[in-house]
Parts: structure tokens; sequence; C-alpha cells
């Protein structure tokens, strides 16, 4: 099977600080792919790389097969890559369906005027979100009156809907509480469902990526710890993977002490 | 209760019906005869609050358009003085004015500097401007040319109504339009709600803002000239604090402080609703003074009641 991302080695130095030393990222076409670590493991640093916040150090990234130099955000978006962050990008004063459509609003013809098509996007925005599971009655009630998982289940309709293949979502589930995480979880089942769609699922919570993921990989201090498919993670006991994770770092700040 | 949250603009609305009817019967006749020269004053600076929302709806603030209306209104007369015509004298005013924004807008996107700091410095640089020219006098229009077309249909008055009420007509409709049905007026509101979603979408954000600054600077010119038309002159107190007015009345007419919410016909109904006080108040032979307070009192009441009562006036 052929990978939609490949992530090579990549390297992310933030001065003196190596937040990425020389990470491997495989993901398949139509998998969650669960990114696993502690606070401060290099999780964000990967995925803001790979939708193109910022450059590598060094490394190599390929998106179906070709090799890609991102320089700005909208360059990773061309080539399908949809992120979705913690503050999901909505203002919530504004309607459901002029922020699915935000920057890329519909027009009425001619577009000269900038007349939009409300219809439309009501329209639009109220199916594909229902297409993952929310069926909200009224697209033009303000974002702010929505659930937390609500909210991320628009985000993610929007990104899919403007051409993501490949849907990255950074820690979706931690600011939410415990039903609004089941909904996002299985938005996110639905969003595999489509099975066109792959999934970079950030977390830290082992439960919530043995329930969805197909495959992991694990980041410790800026390191892949573990890598493995679904069974693996059932197998592994990923708290031993964490409890690593805490020694290494242990180890690591002891040598630094003893150079310092 | 219901009835004042529906709606952002609810308050303003209920304010302006209760105020015309009460002046109305506890000044009578006066009230009437006053009605055209009320409705000539809401139009002047409810033109200036058009474009004072659409700045606050999209997170900043102006507060130049005090004296941008009278820099721009006095550059009016002295190109009619130097008897280039009406018209390109309007013209060239309005283009003033249309850079005057563009200087706003650019100092508070490129110099990422607040733009109530940039504002406030040009609130100075153009009254200053005013004061050095005017030198404490007022600058008349020429009497030959007072009675021309455009001095007319700009200042005129037709069947006992100052063209400045359908002028404000006019454009608060088209903004109104512009606001609530166009790409144009969906960024204002973006920008203003979370100017960091809008960035990350692909909304022009500084560009948004920019042309929300020219939009205010070119209304504030152009109701200053619609007044020097009207007045045949223009004076260093032209305007004075006229900011504030139109500031508090976009408040008061639901508009969020922060931006990201609000109307333009709201902040159009703000002005009715001061400007029927002022009058009021002046017809009863009130101080004027009573009016700085109560105008005072209600913005800090309002958005007091606002702050301690968030979830009462949170979208519904
Ligand atoms: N822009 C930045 N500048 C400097 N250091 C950064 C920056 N972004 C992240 N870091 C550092 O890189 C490390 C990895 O951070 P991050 O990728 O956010 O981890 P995670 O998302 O796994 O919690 C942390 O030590 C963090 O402080
Ligand atoms: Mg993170």
């Amino acid at each position: 099977m052929d990978l939609v991302v490949e992530m090579k080695s990549v390297v992310k130095r933030f001065g003196e600080l190596r937040a990425l030393d020389g990470v491997d990222l495989e993901v398949y076409p139509g998998e969650i792919h669960a990114l696993l670590g502690d606070n401060g493991a290099g999780k964000s640093t990967l995925i803001k790389i790979l939708s193109g916040v910022y450059p590598p150090t060094s490394g190599e990234i390929r998106v179906d097969g070709r090799p890609v130099a991102f320089r700005s955000p909208r360059d990773a978006a061309d080539v399908g890559i949809g992120t979705v962050y913690q503050d999901l990008a909505l203002a919530p004063l504004m309607p459901v369906s002029r922020n699915f459509f935000m920057g890329r609003e519909l027009m009425k013809k001619p577009e000269l005027f900038g007349v939009l098509d409300d219809a439309r996007m009501d329209e639009i925005a109220l199916e594909q979100m229902k297409l993952i599971g929310i069926d909200i009655a009224n697209p033009r009630q303000p974002v702010g009156t929505l659930s937390g998982g609500q909210r991320q289940t628009l985000a993610i309709a929007r990104a899919i809907y403007f051409g993501a293949h490949v849907l990255i979502l950074d820690e979706p589930t931690s600011a939410l509480g415990q039903k609004q995480q089941m909904q996002v979880l299985k938005t996110i089942m639905r969003v595999r469902a489509r099975g066109n769609i792959a999934i970079i699922f950030i977390t830290h919570n082992e439960s919530h990526a043995r329930l969805v993921a197909d495959r992991y990989t694990f980041l410790s201090l800026g390191e892949v710890i573990g890598r493995g498919t679904r069974d693996d993670l059932v197998q592994k006991d990923i708290r031993q993977l964490m409890a690593g994770g805490a020694e290494l770092e242990d180890l690591k700040s002891e040598i630094e002490a003893l150079a310092g | 209760m219901r009835v004042l949250t529906a709606r952002r603009e609810s308050i303003a609305a209920l304010s302006v019906v209760l105020l015309f009817a009460l002046l109305a019967v506890l000044i009578g006749v006066a009230w009437f005869n006053n009605l055209p020269s009320l409705l000539r004053d809401i139009s002047w600076l409810g033109i200036v609050a058009i474009g004072q929302a659409v700045v606050i709806i999209s997170g900043e603030f102006d507060l130049s358009v005090g004296s941008v209306y009278a820099f721009v209104s006095m550059i009016f007369v002295m190109l009619l003085n130097a008897d280039i015509g009406p018209l390109p004298a309007l013209l060239l005013a309005l283009l003033l004015a249309a850079l005057i924004g563009y200087v706003n807008g650019i100092l508070t996107w490129r110099l990422q500097l607040p733009s109530l700091l940039v504002t406030l410095g040009f609130l100075f640089v153009y009254r200053g401007l005013v004061e050095y020219v005017t030198g404490g006098y007022a600058l008349v229009i020429p009497d030959e040319i007072r009675g021309s077309f455009w001095l007319q249909l700009l200042g005129g008055k037709s069947l006992g109504l100052h063209h400045a009420v359908p002028i404000c007509a006019f454009i608060l409709a088209a903004f109104t339009f512009v606001m609530a049905r166009t790409r144009f007026g969906s960024h204002i509101y973006a920008v203003g709600g979370d100017a960091t979603a809008a960035l990350a979408t692909g909304v022009p954000v500084g560009w948004v803002k920019i042309r929300a600054f020219m939009i205010s600077a070119v209304l504030a010119g152009f109701a200053g000239i619609i007044t020097a038309s009207n007045l045949s002159s223009v004076s260093t107190t032209t305007a004075t604090a006229m900011e504030f007015e139109a500031i508090a009345a976009t408040i008061i007419g639901g508009c969020a402080l922060l931006g990201g919410a609000g109307t333009v016909w709201g902040a159009f109904l703000g002005v009715a609703t001061l400007l029927a006080l002022k009058h009021g108040l002046i017809l009863q032979g009130i101080n004027i003074f009573a009016y700085q307070i109560v105008l005072g009192l209600a913005l800090v009441g309002l958005v007091a009641i606002r702050g301690v009562f968030p979830k009462m006036f949170a979208p519904h």
C-alpha cells in the first residue's frame, strides 16, 4: 500500500532546543494514525511542519509519494493537508454557515459584486456536518451556541469539504468533557468510514488511541520511542511506554546536569 | 425583558420610540417644529456613525472622525474658494478622506499599533491643521456658488426635508446590505470576531481593516461636506468631540465593543437616541451639560449591564 504521508528523519531546532530529533512518520491512506506522547514530546511541532506552519531544520517529507517543501499553510492545503487546531479557527459570534465558508465564501453570479449565496452555503454546511454525524437545525445559529463537540465537527467537516485527504487533528478531545469526547471520537470514526481520508489524531489519551487508531507513533522528547499497528497497541502496555518516556527524560536531565 | 435582549439593537430601538413619544408629549408643538433640524442632525452624525460601526465591528476604533469631518470639509470649502467648481472640489475632498483612512489603516495593520492610539494621534493632527488654517474664525463658501446644483443637492432642502435625510437613508440602506449580504461584510465580522481564525482561513485581514478605516474616513469627510454645504461655513470648533458621540451611539446601538457583532442600523438608532435626547433637553431649556452627563451615564450603565449579565446579551 502506498503511503499518503511519509516524513523521514525530520529534525526541528528552536535555537538550542531540539524539539524533533530525527522523527519518521508513515501514514497510510484511509487510516487513523494516532500520534501519542506526553506534553512537550514534539507532537504539535511535527504536525506544524506537516501543515506548512514552519519548515523543518532538516528531513524529508513526501505527500502521495511526491517530495514537498511547504512555504506556508496554503501550500500544505493545496496538496490536501487539512489541519484542525485546538482553537479551531472559528468566530463564535458568527453563524455556522458563515464560519464553514469563512475566507472561501460562495457568491451569487456575477461574483464581481461580492453578494453572498447564503442559501447554498447554509445547505452545504448542514449537509457536510450531517455526513459526519452532527444534525443541527439552524445553519444561522452562532457558533458560540454549539457544544464543544459540535464545534470540532464543524471544523472537521470544513477541512474535508475544502479538499483535505489528510486530516490532522491536534488534541481534539483534550479540552472537552467525557460526553463531548465520545462525540468527537464518533465523528473521527465516521470520517474514517468514508474511506478516502487519512487522519492523524494527536492525543495523550491512550484509551482514545486504542478506541479508534489503526496505527500509532509514540513520541518522547523529540524522538520516536514506539510505533506499530492497532494490534500492537492493544497488546503493548502503553503506560509502560509513557513511563519509559519519563525515565528517558530523567536520564537526559541527569546527564545535562552532569555536563552542565 | 425578552424584548430588550432579543436583538443587540433592541435597547436603542426602544429608546428611540419612547424618547420621540415622550418628548412630543412633553414639548408639544415646539418638538414638531424642530423635527426637520433634528432629522438633519441625526443624518449628519448618522453617516459618521455608520462608518464608525464598520470600524468597531472590524475590531478597531476610529477616534479621528470628528477631526476628519472638520478637516475634509475645510479643504472642500478652500477648494470652492479656489474656484475649481463644486464637483471637482467634492471629488478631491473625498479622495483626500480615502487617503486619510488608508493611512489610519496601514499604520494600524502594518505596524500592529493599537488603532485607538493611531487615530487619537490623527485626531490632534487634523484638528490642529483646522485650527491653524481657520485661526479661530470661520471659513465661508462664496455667496455666488451657494446656489449651485451640487451644493443644493448636498446641503439644500426640499418639501421641508433637508437633503441630508434621504442621503443618510441611502447610505444606511447600502451599508446594511453590504454588511449583511456581501463577502466584504462577512469578512468585517470575521476579522472583528476572531482575527486569528480569519487569518487561518485565508481572509485578507489587513486589507479588510484598511478598507474599514477608509469607509469611516470617507463617510466622516462626506458628512462634513454636506454639513458645510448646508451651513456654508466651517469653523475651528466644527465637529469637536463628535468621535465620542459616534462611538457612544455605536455602542448604545448594540455593536460589540471589541468587534465581531452589531449592525450599522443599530448605530444609527443609537444616534437617533442621543440626538433626540440632546434636542429635547435644549428645547426644554435645560443646560446642555445635562446632555453630556446623561450620555455618559447611559453609556457606562449600558456597558456595565452587558458586562454583568453577558448571558442575557449572548447570541441566542
Ligand atoms: N515556536 C517554538 N519556539 C521554541 N520552542 C518551541 C516552539 N514550539 C515548541 N517548542 C518546544 O518544543 C518542544 C515540543 O513542543 P510541542 O511540539 O508543542 O510538544 P507537544 O505538542 O507534544 O506537547 C517543547 O519543549 C516546546 O517548548
Ligand atoms: Mg501540543
